[in-house]
């Protein structure tokens, strides 16, 4: 599929060889507090164009804020994150989140299409126009024939999809997601997954996922950031090789993701401990 | 269906509770008239000239109450609501309005505007205004926390924001203050009618209790008890039809 472009991108490159949309996000010294508390402490980390990453740490260790302030939503107390080479104080046209409560994500009143279609209308983008873009998205998420229904009347892994189309639609090229499967059953959880890879082989964005799964992890990330402490910091970066083209049998039964999960799952174990 | 089969087989116990205690005289008959009197005058009452007119001006001056009601209370509340600033400072001023007995006001607004249904309506629209307005401030104020952040993080702009998110979301409330202000306005509509000598089924159940009518005005009580539901459940439909996702989601 072709995707329609709002304005023209810079592509970058990565390790990879990659052309890719999606700018480069940089990390540097974040700390976050609510009130005295310190939740993360200077914590560093950096998203190359293309790349999936993987946000993996005990509950309430703090990735739900992190995600929040990579997506500019809530400003750090210290330090910054900057897309492109520019510092953000407020959400950016680029980035698209997919919020773990995909439920109340969704406006009830609104068909999935207007869902889709909705945020376009705020960059005043004619009606035809974001139809058709939030079809295509819809066509992309594999929810061709949803468009007239309403978001109480699909699936969980469906109204899950329509937020992922929402948030390409709005021409994302960085896709931040809160625990997206979380809630779902192993079959469609699985679907999903390879729904992510596929987005990124296809329309090169950058997808940063917060998972409580080490398995989903190590299967989707090219990079598996291991969050952990009081106030967190990173504690482990484990680079993933295993290629672009996964498979959920294959590359699951692979020694090298085996190894790759235990050291993850070591990483978590230790710092628990 | 098994639910309606319940809400039947009560009534029916407090009919026959009722036909009982007339027929083993446990209830004084000039407090509470037999139940077969009471239906016969149920039915009777069609025939009386009085009745249809009467029906039509409760009914016809309540809905009238409920529309003035709504249309300053729904603009008011999503002003206020918005406005976090207003919000706060009016919250004293508005417990007392829902508080405040209207009826009070009566001898007032007699002087002021007669003993008619401008008056009646009048009164119900303040007695309709307040549940209105605190439901849509309500349902204003009260905005899923995802919802906004969603708001917020596709960058979506303030009048945008306002037809398309804050007004939809608060339309459930709002209903629900007009399912409110249906039941009030037949009460109110009733209760004015009783004490002041405007036409409506208010005027008729006293009418009848001076005539020492007992059965008549219990008669005319109930229809104005139907009157209220037949109100609260055809608003139902329309809200059920009109805003479909609202009872699906929450
Ligand atoms: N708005 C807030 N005010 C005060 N404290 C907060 C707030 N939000 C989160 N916290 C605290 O910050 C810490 C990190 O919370 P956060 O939601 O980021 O964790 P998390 O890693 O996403 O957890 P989970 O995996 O359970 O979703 C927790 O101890 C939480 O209690
Ligand atoms: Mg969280």
């Amino acid at each position: 599929m072709i995707r329609p472009k709002l304005q023209t991108v810079k592509t970058h490159e990565n390790g990879d060889g990659v052309a890719s949309k999606a700018p480069p996000m940089v990390v540097r010294d974040l700390s976050k507090s609510y009130g005295s508390i310190e939740v993360i402490s200077g914590l560093n980390m950096h998203v190359d164009p293309g790349e999936i990453i993987c946000i993996v740490g005990p509950s309430g260790v703090g990735k739900t804020t992190l995600l929040r302030s990579l997506s500019g939503l809530m400003p750090p107390t210290s330090g910054s994150v900057s897309v492109g080479g520019k510092v953000i104080t407020q959400p950016l046209e680029e980035i698209g989140i997919v919020f773990q409560d995909y439920r109340g994500s969704l406006m009830p009143w609104m068909r999935t299409l207007e869902n889709v279609a909705f945020p376009l209308q705020g960059r005043g983008i004619g009606k035809a126009e974001r139809e058709q873009r939030a079809q295509e998205c819809l066509d992309t998420v594999g929810l061709s024939d949803a468009g007239q229904k309403y978001p109480w009347e699909l699936s969980g892994g469906m109204q899950q999809r329509v937020a992922i189309a929402r948030a390409l639609a709005y021409d994302a090229h960085i896709l931040l997601m809160d625990e997206p499967f979380g809630s779902l059953d192993a079959q469609t959880r699985l679907g999903l997954e390879d729904l992510v890879l596929d987005l990124r082989s296809r329309l090169k964005i950058s997808v940063i996922v917060v998972t409580h799964d080490i398995d989903e992890a190590v299967y989707l990330a090219d990079r598996v950031v291991v969050l952990a402490g009081k106030p967190a910091s990173v504690v482990d970066n484990v680079d993933v090789d295993l290629g672009m083209n996964r498979d959920q049998i294959k590359t699951k039964s692979d020694p090298r993701f085996v190894e790759y999960r235990n050291r993850v799952l070591s990483e978590i174990m230790r710092v628990r401990d | 269906m098994s639910k309606l089969l319940w809400q039947v087989f009560v009534v029916v116990i407090v009919l026959l509770g009722w036909f009982a205690g007339n027929h083993f005289n446990v209830f004084n008959r000039d407090v509470i008239p037999p139940m077969t009197d009471v239906a016969y005058q149920f039915i009777a009452a069609w025939a009386r000239p009085e009745f249809l007119p009467a029906i039509w001006s409760t009914l016809s001056d309540a809905l009238m109450g409920i529309f003035f009601a709504a249309v300053l209370a729904v603009p008011l509340g999503l002003l206020i609501g918005s406005l976090r600033a207003v919000e706060i400072a009016t919250r004293t001023l508005l417990d007392f309005g829902r508080a405040f007995p209207v009826v009070a006001l009566l001898p007032i607004f007699v002087l002021l505007i007669g003993a008619n249904s401008a008056m009646k309506i009048v009164t119900i629209a303040i007695a309709c205004f307040f549940p209105i307005l605190l439901q849509t401030i309500y349902g204003v104020r009260r905005q899923e926390p995802v919802i906004v952040d969603t708001v917020r993080s596709f960058r979506i702009p303030h009048h945008l924001r306002f037809f398309r998110v804050l007004l939809p979301s608060a339309l459930p409330y709002i209903a629900t203050g007009i399912r409110i202000a249906a039941t009030v306005s037949i009460l109110v509509a009733v209760g004015t009618e009783v004490i002041m000598p405007v036409p409506g089924v208010g005027r008729q159940i006293s009418v009848a209790s001076i005539n020492d009518e007992v059965a008549l005005a219990f008669a005319y009580v109930i229809y104005a008890g139907f009157l209220g539901v037949i109100l609260t459940t055809l608003w139902e439909i329309a809200e059920e039809r009109m805003l479909p996702w609202a009872r699906r989601t929450r």
